[in-house]
């Protein structure tokens, strides 16, 4: 069974040629005994010649001219041949969109490329901040446990200090919280 | 009679005459093949005004590039079917839609060519009909392949060298026609055969 339908495969492949006799005389020698054996490439055979038959007596006749058109048409090609040709003007050159904003972004990347290396340039030369060393008041000062000795030592100290800078820094200025000495009215 | 070589030879001398400007030379030229590229145009856009408008072109254009045709190539109608054939193809993209035709709509036939009986146009008008629904079905390429094949009679070579392809692609092409076409045609007329078969 599997043969047979192989043997139709291959019968059916050729069967235009076998119909147009173009084939070789072993191969058409081959099919016309598969014709005969085979129901399928029979069946085949019957249709594929009808078909060959019918396109055969129906294409060359199909969309025949009639005499008036051929006239109608010839009259119209002798007036388009006896029209001068068209003076050629030199035109400047279009150029297509696509290509105009090819160009554009061509342009575009080379802008960057030149100027990157500027604009790397300027960020690198902007005054980069310079370390300062904290200020005294922000440094953390570790004190001692709070006891009553302690507490006194540091009272007598920070005295002692204020005493220093008040006689050194600010000698005239007065206690914020103190008033000011009154002087008797005369 | 006259071989196929005197006509080519025939037409060489036309367009020989042609080309010194004679116009007597370009009517023999368009009388002589003027029908066959009609025929091969029609068949390709299936429109009478597009295949007008498509002989038209295709002759103003190759007699414009007369001097262009090298007869050491390809024969002169295997020339003017490639200008034919690629004009059609321009037309196919200018009109992705099929445009109706309202004179085969309402049937408004012309008189019949050589006075044939009624009976005979009727027998005619519905052969053509079934073989145009057939070849809408097909696609360009196939539709091109099949009409130069059985239409025109051309060999596998010369549909090959107009439709710019191998021999054997030009083959492949009119036999996947030619199956397809057998599908199509077969509802016509292929019932009773059929019906017979299969007992």
């Amino acid at each position: 069974m599997l043969i047979k339908y192989l043997q139709y495969r291959y019968v059916k492949a050729r069967m235009m040629a076998y119909l147009d006799g173009e084939l070789s005389l072993q191969t058409r020698r081959f099919i016309a005994r598969q014709i005969d054996e085979n129901p399928l490439c029979y069946r085949e055979y019957i249709s594929a010649k009808q078909t060959h038959q019918e396109l055969k007596q129906s294409l060359p006749t199909f969309g025949t001219a009639q005499d008036s058109q051929l006239n109608a048409i010839w009259a119209t090609i002798q007036q388009e041949m006896t029209q001068p040709a068209p003076i050629s003007t030199p035109q400047r050159t279009r150029l297509q969109p696509s290509y105009r904003l090819s160009y554009s972004v061509a342009l575009l990347v080379l802008g960057i490329i030149l100027l990157a290396p500027f604009a790397i340039d300027v960020s690198r030369s902007q005054p980069v901040p310079i370390a300062q060393p904290l200020p005294d008041d922000t440094l953390e000062i570790t004190l001692p446990a709070s006891t009553p000795e302690a507490d006194s030592q540091m009272i007598a100290f920070a005295v002692e200090t204020y005493a220093q800078i008040g006689a050194t820094s600010r000698p005239n200025i007065p206690l914020q919280n103190t008033p000011a000495p009154q002087t008797p009215r005369s | 009679m006259t071989t196929q070589s005197d006509s080519q030879e025939q037409i060489l001398a036309w367009i020989q005459v042609a080309l010194t400007g004679e116009q007597s030379a370009y009517a023999n030229i368009y009388q002589h093949f003027s029908a066959g590229v009609y025929r091969l145009c029609y068949g390709l856009v299936l429109n009478k005004q597009d295949a007008e408008d498509v002989v038209q072109e295709s002759f103003v254009y190759a007699f414009k590039n007369l001097h262009k045709y090298n007869a050491d190539k390809a024969s002169f109608k295997t020339w003017l079917y490639t200008i034919a054939v690629s004009r059609c193809r321009n037309t196919y993209r200018r009109k992705r839609f099929p445009t109706v035709d309202f004179s085969e709509i309402l049937q408004v036939q012309l008189a019949a060519p050589n006075a044939e009986t009624p009976e005979a146009a009727m027998a005619r008008r519905e052969s053509s009909d079934a073989i145009q629904k057939a070849l809408v079905e097909l696609s360009p390429t196939l539709r091109e392949a099949v009409i130069l094949r059985y239409g025109h009679g051309l060999t596998y070579r010369e549909i090959a060298d107009i439709m710019d392809c191998p021999p054997k692609t030009a083959e492949s092409r009119v036999r996947l026609a030619h199956n397809k076409l057998k599908d199509v045609l077969r509802p016509i007329g292929r019932g009773l055969l059929e019906d017979l078969l299969q007992i």
